[in-house]
């Protein structure tokens, strides 16, 4: 069948429609590149406009800052130990920052000098850290000296907070050794080390709304 | 086939059927094949398919940079060097063979002798022991007495030679020493021929432990 023109020399259904399809390549790759360049832009085709301003809003990075009451240093440190022997140590964590902080204690791998019979000190030493021992006593850890294992959560502490840390380490009692090297005997001589972190990561706080 | 004039919202071509393209009808496969083709539109082309593709990973990226980004604050210090050490017992005899010379016992008759003992550790409680005994008879006959000389002067035991087990000889300090006088008697009191020529050997074994 015959396509027909209108008779008023306008352009036909069946044309424009066809130019759509011919072009629809070139249509489709222009929607992108609106669609792209409104993201990344923003457009506004407001034909009427007004506005107010509230001035003065101002902001500023928070900061997420701690103070150790023994920085780079020890807390606690024991020589000559035997079975039954306690030592303790405290230390005060501060969130000096004016940020929330989620804090963290992690404790190194113990380095470890067996003694002449061959043990492995901090595999019988025991450690219990106590959060703030003359108040709440929270245990944050119990266990062997050497199964610290990855990051304690010591909770989100608000800027200005701190915590008090007892450290007590014991050399259990483990009765008379049944030989010269056995039993506690093993551990003679013998000495670990370790260290502990304390580390913050800020946390985020609610949104600021003021209406 | 209708053909519309310009009007409000013409329907597209395809849904009014296949339109003819020679002198003759087309093949329905054809027609088939060109719908497909007509409705993937430039779909079908590979260039427009990749920018289509690239254009979405595009704004995967910005969103996921722009709007999903997160920084954080971090703060840490450390507390090195936390040492523990045991510490060690360590005690040493001055005389490591026999203290004295048992040979000729008879009733009435006393052997003696002296040890020092030191200690190069750790604090410790210092004990005596009669330990591997080999016995011939006068294990309940013999006397024992252990006399501290230095630095104290007390005597620590006196008993038969079967009761000397775990006698308290105090506490040895570190770097410390303390002297005994060892004395064996087989009593007057206690004669019995049927006792000559017999024998006993022993070890004087002396041990510490850790004191807190």
């Amino acid at each position: 069948m015959t396509e027909v023109a209108a008779d008023d020399g306008s352009v036909s259904a069946r044309e424009r429609t066809g130019w759509v399809f011919r072009n629809a390549k070139i249509l489709i790759l222009a929607l992108i590149l609106l669609l792209i360049a409104a993201l990344l832009v923003g457009v506004s085709f407001a034909v009427f406009s007004t506005s107010s301003a509230n001035a003065g809003n101002m902001f500023t990075a928070g900061t997420l800052t701690s103070s150790n009451s023994k920085d780079n240093a020890a807390i606690l440190t024991a020589q000559r130990m035997v079975p039954g022997d306690t030592t303790t140590g405290t230390v005060t964590i501060s969130n000096t920052g004016d940020s929330k902080g989620q804090f963290t204690l992690t404790g190194s791998t113990p380095t470890n000098t067996p003694g002449p019979n061959g043990g492995n000190l901090s595999t019988v030493l025991n450690l219990r850290i106590v959060e703030d021992p003359a108040g709440a006593g929270r245990v944050v850890y119990d266990g062997k000296l050497n199964a610290m294992n990855g990051p304690q959560p010591l909770g989100v502490w608000d800027g200005g907070q701190t915590h008090t840390y007892e450290f007590t380490v014991t050399f259990p009692e483990g009765g008379t050794p049944s030989g010269p090297t056995t039993g506690d005997n093993a551990y003679q001589g013998s000495k670990t080390e370790v260290t502990y972190t304390w580390n913050a990561t800020s946390v985020s706080s609610a949104t600021t709304t003021t209406t | 086939m209708a053909v519309h004039d310009a009007g409000p919202s013409p329907p597209p071509p395809e849904l009014e059927g296949p339109e003819p393209s020679g002198p003759g009808p087309p093949e329905a496969g054809e027609d088939e094949h060109q719908s497909v083709s007509e409705r993937l539109g430039v779909l079908s082309n590979w260039r427009v398919l990749g920018t289509l593709i690239a254009g979405g990973l595009m704004l995967a990226i910005f969103l996921t940079v722009a709007v999903d980004s997160r920084a954080y604050f971090t703060a840490a210090s450390t507390s090195p060097n936390n040492a523990f050490g045991a510490d060690e017992v360590d005690i040493r005899v001055a005389v490591p063979g026999e203290i004295m010379d048992g040979a000729g016992l008879a009733p009435g008759v006393s052997r003696s002798g002296t040890q020092t003992v030191t200690s190069y550790g750790h604090e410790a409680r210092l004990t005596l022991d009669a330990k591997g005994v080999t016995d011939g008879g006068l294990y309940d006959v013999l006397v024992v007495t252990v006399k501290e000389t230095s630095p104290g002067s007390v005597e620590r035991y006196n008993g038969t030679l079967r009761a000397l087990h775990g006698v308290d000889l105090g506490v040895l300090g570190a770097a410390q020493a303390k002297s005994f006088y060892v004395t064996v008697t087989w009593p007057a009191s206690q004669p019995n021929p049927a006792l000559a020529g017999t024998s006993i050997s022993l070890d004087f074994v002396w041990s510490a432990e850790t004191v807190r």
